[in-house]
């Protein structure tokens, strides 16, 4: 794919939405990483909140592993610098009034999810054993990993457990911590590392998609 | 030309050996289809075959191989269910 150097007004108004920040009323870029096409990612700001998007001749993106990863790094790389409140995947608009009109309506909550996830990331654990050993565990296994879960959890602000979608997880949970506590939430995932010596995945920080339970309209 | 078949022969109380044996086939058949094209189980083995590739377990070219099977029978499946092709049509009332 080439990058783009000119832009159609009548194909290209369509919104694609990365996340949502708290930001002045000025634009700002951030580079030209657009899903698709490699458009510009820029603010479209409304009363002291901004949704940050791009321009797009789609409305529906296939959830391919291209496709997410360009939609992950876009809010990851504004999570540096911002506050977000980030978007499922796939959400375009029709135009900017359009998603003017959906911010209008969803401002209340968006200004609270924003200051209840204002310095904190998200933290991913999935702990892996082998099959053998989860056999040998049996019904413990439940027990083992809610000890572990409550462990982690209480260095956390928010945590989720998420679906076991393998025999061969044990643990399969989400982590909203505070930006100066990652440290120390770390320092607790080795100490579970060294139990069983499981082979852990311990991902992040990501924005917090999660904890946002806001709904807002997509597509057209 | 009127075909007698297992439906109205079982309808009528009668049955035969030979036909039952092919209901049956037909019913492991169905179970098998829908275990093997189930769409939420084929994203969790999707998620899974991912997982194992991202801890080191597996390599990348088995990971590729088996993500682009997985996603050929994901497509499949939500194809099927999109046009019901799990169900059949009883004519003489309802959807079997």
């Amino acid at each position: 794919m080439s990058k783009k150097t000119g832009k159609d007004p009548v194909i290209e108004e369509r919104k694609y939405v990365y996340c949502i920040i708290a930001n002045t009323e000025k634009p700002a870029s951030f580079g030209n990483k657009g899903i698709g096409n490699f458009s510009e990612v820029y603010t479209i700001p409304y009363k002291g909140i901004s949704a940050v998007v791009s321009d797009t001749p789609l409305t529906d993106y296939q959830s391919t592993e291209e496709n997410i990863k360009a939609h992950n790094e876009v809010a990851t790389l504004v999570m540096k610098e911002h506050t977000v409140i980030p978007m499922a995947f796939g959400m375009a608009f029709k135009d900017k009034e359009v998603l003017l009109s959906v911010l209008e309506k969803s401002y209340d909550a968006i200004k609270k999810s924003l200051a209840l996830l204002d310095n904190k990331v998200e933290l991913g654990i999935k702990i892996v054993l082998g099959k053998e050993l989860m056999e040998l565990l049996g019904e413990k296994k439940i027990q083992f990993a809610s000890y572990i879960f409550e462990s982690l959890k209480k260095k956390a602000v928010e945590s989720v457990n998420a679906k076991l979608f393998s025999e061969r997880l044990l643990l399969n949970a989400s982590f909203l911590v505070e930006k100066n506590k990652i440290k120390e939430f770390s320092k607790e995932v080795d100490e579970v590392e060294k139990m069983l010596a499981p082979k852990i995945q311990y991902t992040g920080p990501w924005p917090p998609y999660n904890f946002v339970k806001i709904k807002i309209g997509g597509g057209e | 030309m009127f075909i007698i078949d297992d439906i109205v022969l079982r309808l009528l109380g009668i049955s035969i050996l030979p036909f039952d044996t092919i209901a049956l086939f037909k019913l492991i058949r169905d179970f098998a289809y829908k275990e093997a094209y189930d769409p939420p189980k084929i994203k969790d083995m999707i998620k899974e075959n991912r997982l194992l590739f991202e801890i080191g377990e597996r390599t990348e070219e088995d990971y590729k191989i088996i993500d682009a099977d997985l996603r050929e029978k994901l497509e499949l499946g939500v194809k099927a269910r999109e046009m019901k092709l799990d169900q059949r049509m009883d004519i003489l009332g309802g959807v079997a």
